[in-house]
Order: structure tokens, then sequence, then C-alpha cells
């Protein structure tokens, strides 16, 4: 390919980009936009054809692709459609990654509500749980991301902001320091999923908050307006070594996210869908973790939301968190 | 926010890396993760299944610092019985029932342990998930879950409390 063509190329997503500034101004459904591009760039399908190969071999190393720019919002995809995205997926982790991964697309359980608790008398401080969180979900080490942040505080306090997320300690607990780890708290009032302007973040009917990296637009409203801080932005391609990569994805959960998408805790539905602990509750020393159905009365979230005093973080921000704290 | 715009704390957030990455070291095994259950088979090396001690040489130092001022080793272990503990009652129970055994002086641990709220389950959220024993979080011997090495601290400034002003306020 010559400079011509990648210079189209330029023009192309130039064009593109100013496309969202507006879009973004106007708060129009992406779909629209969609629509309307087609309509500039003209002659659809065979178009699209033709650009793809161009696309793919200018850009051998780049995140776009044709398929994925007109790909239909995830909701109103057909099954066969999810199929060919998946396999589209897993072609370009084989490519960018040298692994073989599976994609999958585990759904929500009938009668399970999700929710979190964690014990604030037990948590250490290890660490342990956010290094199996970035294991298990391919995140990327360099530059690094990590949903769980666990903030070194003094005991009798709970000001977030005198807190240190930096700590590093050759034996944990210290003294007169107790651990809180954030993460996202999948709320059922998430203001997060709310400003989304293109309807990229939503709620499951299991209370988990899902993001599809193919409609993620990179804007990042969703992380100003979380109140948690548990959102994270992929500033470039995530860089994760061949050897380290989990090749059991979720397309809403752990599959390798492109540059420029917004991610989180997502309590590892492709695990937790399935049966299994999140990885950080499986990782977590000292049973500070709990997981489960709060549908279920039986369940240990739901004894401990029973028989402990319990308490949400910023509950006057009425997000009604799925992740409660409590002490024993 | 355009396309463009976002070029510049790329680029920062690339120095940043490089410049972090030199003083990364991989997580450390960490010690204080869960202990090894007993293997009666460890045991009859030393010991003959009817009690007496075969071999002189011991164990590492198993003074019990656990109830120091009652307890001996046979108000747990069966005595004579290298494979089996013992109730307070005497009754023989053999290892994987410690939990009982720890029950009868922490009964309100030992409940919150029964609903899965105390320690922890292995593997599943549902009822198939596998508790841990006290004694895998526990050495018997010396019951204070151990202290442990946290892992390394986040690299970058994430969202979020930024490091200078965390720093600043202590
Ligand atoms: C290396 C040989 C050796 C092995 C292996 C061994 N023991 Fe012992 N054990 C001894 C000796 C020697 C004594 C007595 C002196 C001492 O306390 O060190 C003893 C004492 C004991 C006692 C105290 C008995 C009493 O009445 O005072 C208990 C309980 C015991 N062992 C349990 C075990 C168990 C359980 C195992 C298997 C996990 C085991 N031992 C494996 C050598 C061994
Ligand atoms: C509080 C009750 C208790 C007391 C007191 C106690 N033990 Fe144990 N001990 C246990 C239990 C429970 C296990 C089984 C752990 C397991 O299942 O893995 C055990 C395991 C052992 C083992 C094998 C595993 C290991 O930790 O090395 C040895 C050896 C042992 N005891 C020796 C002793 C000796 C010697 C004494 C007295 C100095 C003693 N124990 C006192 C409860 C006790
Ligand atoms: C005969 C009664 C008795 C039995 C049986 C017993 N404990 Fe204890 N345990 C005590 C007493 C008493 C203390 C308080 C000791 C102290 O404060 O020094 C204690 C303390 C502890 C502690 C707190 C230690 C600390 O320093 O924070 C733990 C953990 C513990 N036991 C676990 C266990 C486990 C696990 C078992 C079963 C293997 C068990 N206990 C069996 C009486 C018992
Ligand atoms: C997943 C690991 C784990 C398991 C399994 C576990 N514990 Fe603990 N236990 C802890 C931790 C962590 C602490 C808090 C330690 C601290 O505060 O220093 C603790 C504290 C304790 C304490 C002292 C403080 C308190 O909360 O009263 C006792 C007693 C105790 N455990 C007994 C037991 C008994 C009995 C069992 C089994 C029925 C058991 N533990 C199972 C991790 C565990």
């Amino acid at each position: 390919m010559d400079n011509t063509d990648k210079e189209k190329i330029n023009q192309w997503s130039e064009r593109v980009s100013q496309r969202v500034d507006k879009i973004l101004d106007q708060s129009v459904e992406r779909r629209g936009f969609l629509k309307g591009l087609l309509g500039t760039v003209g002659g659809a399908a065979a178009a699209s054809t033709a650009a793809g190969a161009i696309a793919s071999e200018v850009l051998p190393e780049s995140d776009f692709s044709w398929e994925k720019f007109f790909q239909e919002h995830y909701k109103v995809m057909t099954a066969e459609d999810k199929e060919k995205v998946f396999a589209r997926i897993e072609t370009e982790t084989k490519r960018k990654y040298g692994v073989d991964v599976k994609v999958r697309d585990p759904q929500a359980l009938d009668g399970v509500k999700f929710a979190y608790g964690l014990n604030l008398s037990k948590c250490n401080g290890s660490r342990m749980c956010v290094y199996a969180c970035m294991k298990e979900n391919n995140q990327s080490r360099d530059p690094q991301i990590q949903y769980i942040k666990v903030i070194e505080m003094d005991i009798g306090t709970l000001n977030l902001e005198k807190g240190d997320m930096y700590y590093e300690g050759e034996s944990v607990p210290k003294a007169g320091k107790y651990y809180l780890p954030v993460q996202c708290h999948q709320c059922d009032n998430p203001p997060c999923a709310k400003v989304c302007p293109v309807e990229a973040t939503w709620k499951e009917k299991d209370g988990i908050v899902v993001i599809d990296y193919d409609w993620c637009i990179g804007c990042r409203y969703c992380m100003a307006a979380c109140p948690y801080e548990a959102r994270r932005f992929n500033f470039s391609a995530p860089k994760v070594p061949k050897e380290e990569v989990n090749p059991d994805q979720g397309y809403l959960s752990n599959r390798m996210r492109p540059k420029g998408v917004v991610e989180k805790c997502h309590f590892c539905l492709h695990r937790t869908r399935e049966g299994k602990n999140p990885a950080c509750m499986e990782a977590c020393p000292t049973g500070a973790r709990k997981f489960g159905n709060i549908l279920d009365p039986k369940s240990e979230v739901s004894m401990i939301l029973k028989t402990k005093r319990v308490f949400v973080l910023k509950e006057e921000l009425n997000t009604i968190p799925s992740f409660f704290y409590y002490f024993d | 926010m355009t396309l463009a715009t976002m070029e510049k704390p790329i680029m920062l957030v690339l120095l940043l890396g490089v410049m972090t990455s030199l003083s990364w070291a991989e997580p450390m095994a960490v010690k204080g993760a869960i202990r090894p259950l007993v293997k009666e088979a460890e045991c009859l090396g030393c010991h003959s299944k009817t009690s007496s001690i075969t071999k002189k040489k011991g164990h590492r130092d198993l003074s019990s610092k656990h109830f120091p001022k009652s307890g001996t080793c046979s108000s747990c272990h069966l005595p004579g019985q290298v494979t089996k503990l013992r109730l307070l009652t005497g009754e023989p129970i053999s290892y994987p029932q410690s939990p009982i055994l720890c029950g009868q002086c922490h009964g309100l641990v030992k409940r919150d342990w029964d609903h899965g709220i105390h320690g922890k389950k292995m593997g599943s959220w549902t009822k198939s998930g596998e508790p841990l024993l006290c004694v895998q979080c526990h050495d018997p011997h010396t019951p204070k879950f151990p202290l442990m090495k946290a892992l390394p601290a986040p690299r970058q400034p994430q969202l979020g409390i930024k490091k200078e002003e965390s720093y600043g306020q202590h």
C-alpha cells in the first residue's frame, strides 16, 4: 500500500473524530451517527469490504476494523452476529498477542442478583486480590491498569481522601491501620451508565454493569461520573505478555481491550455466571471477600446483611451500590 | 475530546511506563497463603499406628503457643494414636474433622464459619463451594493469622487519590 492510501485513512479518521465531537455535543445515538457516515462515504457494503482490505494491510497493528465499525449495538445483535464478532476478536487477538483464545458471552442467570461484601476487620492489605484480578482480566501490564485499589487508612477514620493507596509493606496489616479495597460497586442506580452518550455501558439483570469495548468511544464521561473512581482508560493499547494472556474470555468482561476504551471490574462475569468465585475472592487469603446471590436468603451475602452492621460508600449519592462493607 | 487531543496523555503515560518499568518486580510468593493439611503417612515414618515414637528426632519447635497455660499436646491429639485428634470429651475425631475441635472453644467463630461468614469457600459462590478448614489459615499451634508481605503498590498514578496528595497529608 502506498502513501496516498495512508493519507486517505488519516483524513478519514480526522473526519470521524470531528463527527464524534459533534455527536457528543448533540448527544445523538451512535447508530444514527453511523448511518450519517454511511451517507457521506457512500456505497455501503462494497466500499466497506474494499476498505477493510486497505485497513488491514495499511494498519496491520491498528485496532481499527471496518466490521467492528459497522457492528450493531451489542444488545440488538443476533446470536449469529455475535458468533461472527467473537470469531473476529479471536483472530485479532491471535494476530496481536499470538495467543489462541476463546471468546464467550455467558448470560445472566435467572433468579440471581449479585452482591459483594467486604469484611474490613479481616482484610490485611496484602493486595493478593489486585494481582489476581489483573491476571484473570488481562489488564494492561504497561501502562499498568488495576481495577482494585486498596486504600490504607488510619483505624477510626473513614475519609477516603486521607488514605494512601501507594503503601508498601513487608508485614501487613500494619499496626494502627486498616485496609479498604475499592472496585466497581455495580450500582443499581449507576451514574456512569446514565451519562454514556452511546449506550456503551449498561446494567444487566444480575446487577453487573458491563461495557461493550467495541461500542465505547472513549469520551470518558463515565469516568467523571463515577464517584468511586472505579473506571480505567486505555491510553495506549494494553500490553500483556503472551504467556500471561488468560484465554478464557468474555465478550463483556476480560477479552483484550483496544486502545482508547474504558474498562472496569465486572465481577468476573465470565466466571461468576458459571458459578465460580470472582478471581479477587478466590485469591483473598483472609476470607474478607464475600460474594453471592442476594436473592437467595441462605447465601453468605444475605446472612451477612442480616447479622452484621454493613455500610456502603457515599450512600448520600443514592447510587445504591451492590458492594458493601462491614466490620465484625 | 477529540482523538487528536488524546495524543498528549498517551505520550505522558508511555514515558511514565518506561520510567517505572525499571523498578518493577514480579509479585513475590506470599507467606501466609493456604496451609497444607496433615498427611497421615508422613507421621507414620516416626510414630507407629499404636503410639510409640520410633525415632528420636522430633518436630519443628511445637511447644504449643495456643492456650499455653492448660494445653498440652494431648488436649488436641489423641494420645497413642498419631492419626487422630480428640475432643475435650475424649472422643476421637479424624484430622478433616478438626473444625469441631476448634469450635469447642471458639463457638461463635465456628458458627460464622458454618455459614461461610468466617473463613472462605474455594471455587464457587454456590453451595458447591469448598470451605477451607480452620487449620488451613491458622496454624493450630500458633493460631494467630500470620502477617504477610504486601504485593507492590500500583506503579502509576491512577485516577483517584494522587500520590503527592496522599503523601503530603501524612
Ligand atoms: C521425624 C520423625 C517424626 C515425624 C515425621 C513425626 N513425628 Fe511426631 N514426634 C516425633 C518425636 C521424636 C516426638 C517426641 C519428642 C518431640 O516432641 O519432639 C513426637 C511427638 C509428637 C506428638 C506429641 C506426643 C505426645 O504425646 O507428647 C504429637 C501429637 C505428634 N508427634 C504428632 C505427629 C504428627 C501428627 C505427625 C505427622 C504430621 C508427626 N508427629 C510426625 C517424631 C516425629
Ligand atoms: C489446639 C489443639 C492442638 C494442640 C494443643 C496441639 N495440636 Fe498439633 N495439631 C492440631 C491440629 C488440629 C492438627 C491438624 C492440622 C491439619 O489438619 O492440618 C495438628 C497437627 C499437628 C502436627 C502435624 C502438622 C504440623 O503442624 O506439623 C504435629 C506434628 C503436631 N500437631 C504436633 C503437636 C505437638 C507436638 C503438640 C504439643 C506441643 C501439639 N501438636 C499441640 C491441634 C493441636
Ligand atoms: C481448649 C480450648 C481451645 C481449642 C480447642 C482451640 N482454641 Fe483457639 N484459643 C483458645 C484460647 C483460650 C485462645 C486465646 C489465647 C490467647 O489469647 O493467648 C485462643 C486463641 C485462638 C486464636 C487467636 C490467636 C491470636 O493470637 O489472635 C485463633 C486464631 C484460634 N485460637 C484458633 C483456633 C483453631 C483454628 C483451633 C482448632 C485447631 C482452636 N483455636 C482450638 C482456646 C482454644
Ligand atoms: C480463610 C482463612 C480463615 C479460615 C478458614 C478461618 N479463619 Fe479464623 N481468622 C482469619 C483471619 C484473617 C482472622 C483475623 C486475624 C487477625 O485479626 O489478626 C481470623 C481470626 C480468628 C480468630 C480470632 C479473632 C476473632 O475473630 O474472634 C479466631 C478465634 C479464629 N479466627 C478461629 C477460627 C476457627 C475456629 C476457624 C474454623 C472454624 C477459622 N478461624 C477459620 C482467617 C481464617
